[in-house]
């Protein structure tokens, strides 16, 4: 099922359009309404071919103000990131860079989000890293930590409570 | 003599331990000074499908950090480095510039943006003759770049080389004594970013792209945290997604130009790849250097 088909009972959400439209040009984005629906962001996706994003296909619906659908959906959790469609868009429109804010937008009103992702976004929160050292290992099966390397020790923010406390506000806001 | 701020990245320094250790020693070897940029943090770059205020103000702290120093950042991840190039990018604008400034208080921060960013990629290109006059172990083998999309997209704000047909890296490459040639499957992505919501998706396209350059090249070249995971951690279970039996040397760029310069193995983390090097270094290096193919698991 792709999503259009998800997506022929729903209604538009101008609201939620004129927001994504906003937050874009704050950012220096072209909005949605510049694609021409040319395909190129497509036809390059790298996460068209094994999991059917269709970057010029979300711009269509964004423009249309399909918004909700796509927040509620999969689909916008499968890009790569790999800033193809960004590169290539002959209207200087980012199908990556919409992507970004239709997640952030999905996170803002309390969806399920990939748990890797929460988890990171926890970690980055309370410690200021995506992960702590990890034990890994060598070819050979032994375990290696950072401090066996002879590595200087992690770096972190040096008044943790202070980093939280700017980092919670933020994550409050909207972009 | 050069100094930078060495900003290695929360993948690299938490668990890539290859890339840091190589890149340390070999800068160092080549007259290049690091500091640590204290107090960093990750520089947001995962948090963009999150809150984008985020990344925009972890990347402007790092940058702040770096100011206090008055030196350059240089930075090891191509996501860390798009990331905080694009946040010095959008801190120009007023109205991003007075938002962010004004929360950095919050941390007794100041930003002034005067720092350039620069990835390893560009240090080593700025150091390509100091790097051919100092080759002792030319790399004899053909080897495949794989770039990193972060370093070449958007080419607007962070990308190193021509974003649809870099050269840097096999420049690089033949400097150091190795054959080069371009593939089709160069530019394709990693499936990184992904790994860890879509595994079946990100290991097929990390295997189908080694799979491409298995027994038209000897390696493949890294300057990604991401990639090396894709391509050397996690190679044999990218093998298994594709059906395919993979056994591909992958290495740092940091890790061969090393071993060309005569650095010991040991001392470039090279027992830390996953993937057969052996099968490149057997050709290359003293066999005190390489750790015993027999110890291998299996
Ligand atoms: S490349 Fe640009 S103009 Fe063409 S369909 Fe994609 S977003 Fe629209
Ligand atoms: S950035 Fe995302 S949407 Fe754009 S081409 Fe890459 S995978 Fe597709």
């Amino acid at each position: 099922m792709t999503i259009t088909n998800l997506t022929t009972m729903g209604e538009s959400e101008e609201e939620l359009r004129d927001k994504i439209r906003a937050q874009l040009e704050r950012i220096g984005e072209n909005i949605p309404d510049m694609c021409y629906q040319c395909g190129k962001c497509t036809s390059g996706c790298e996460a068209m071919k094994l999991l059917e994003l269709e970057p010029h296909n979300i711009m269509a619906m964004v423009k249309t103000g399909f918004i909700e659908e796509l927040i509620n959906s999969e689909i916008i959790w499968t890009c790569v990131t790999c800033f193809k469609c960004k590169e290539r868009c002959p209207q200087k429109v980012a199908p990556v860079e919409v992507l970004f804010l239709l997640k952030n937008q999905a996170v803002a009103q309390g969806k399920e989000i990939p748990v890797n992702l929460s988890n990171m976004f926890q970690n980055v929160l309370t410690q200021g890293v995506v992960q702590m050292p990890l034990e890994t290992r060598t070819r050979a099966g032994e375990g290696v930590k950072r401090e066996d390397l002879n590595l200087p020790e992690l770096q972190l923010p040096k008044d943790p409570a202070k980093f939280q406390n700017v980092l919670m506000k933020l994550a409050m806001e909207e972009v | 003599m050069a100094k930078y701020a060495f900003y290695p990245g929360c993948i690299v320094s938490t668990e890539q331990y290859g890339y840091e250790i190589s890149a340390r020693r070999v800068l160092s070897e080549l007259g290049i000074e690091l500091e640590e940029l204290e107090g960093s943090s990750c520089c947001g770059a995962p948090l963009r499908h999150v809150n984008l205020n985020l990344t925009q103000y972890l990347s402007a702290r790092n940058i702040a950090l770096a100011d206090e120093m008055g030196l350059d950042i240089l930075v090891l991840c191509p996501n860390c480095h798009l990331a905080l190039r694009d946040a010095k990018q959008k801190m120009e604008g007023k109205e991003v510039r007075s938002r962010i400034s004004e929360e950095l208080k919050g941390e007794d921060l100041t930003y002034q943006g005067n720092e350039n960013i620069y990835h390893i990629l560009e240090i080593f290109y700025d150091n390509i003759d100091e790097i051919k006059k100092r080759v002792v172990k030319p790399i004899e083998l053909k080897g495949a770049a794989h770039y990193g999309c972060h370093l070449l997209r958007p080419s607007e704000t962070g990308g190193v080389d021509n974003p649809e047909n870099p050269s840097k890296m096999e420049e690089i490459l033949k400097v150091i004594g190795a054959k080069t040639d371009r593939y089709p499957e160069r530019l394709n992505c990693c499936g990184g970013p992904i790994y860890f919501h879509k595994p079946d998706a990100a290991l097929s396209m990390a295997g189908d792209k080694i799979a491409a350059l298995q027994g038209k090249f000897d390696f493949l070249a890294t300057v990604c945290p991401y990639g090396q995971r894709m391509y050397d951690s996690k190679q044999e279970q990218a093998g298994k997604s594709i059906g395919q039996e993979l056994g591909f040397p992958v290495f740092y760029l940091t890790q061969l130009i090393g071993m060309a310069l005569g650095i010991d193995g040991k001392e470039l983390g090279l027992d830390l790849n996953l993937s057969p090097i052996e099968k490149a270094l057997s050709t290359l290096m003293a066999e005190s250097t390489v750790p015993d193919p027999d110890d291998e698991p299996e």
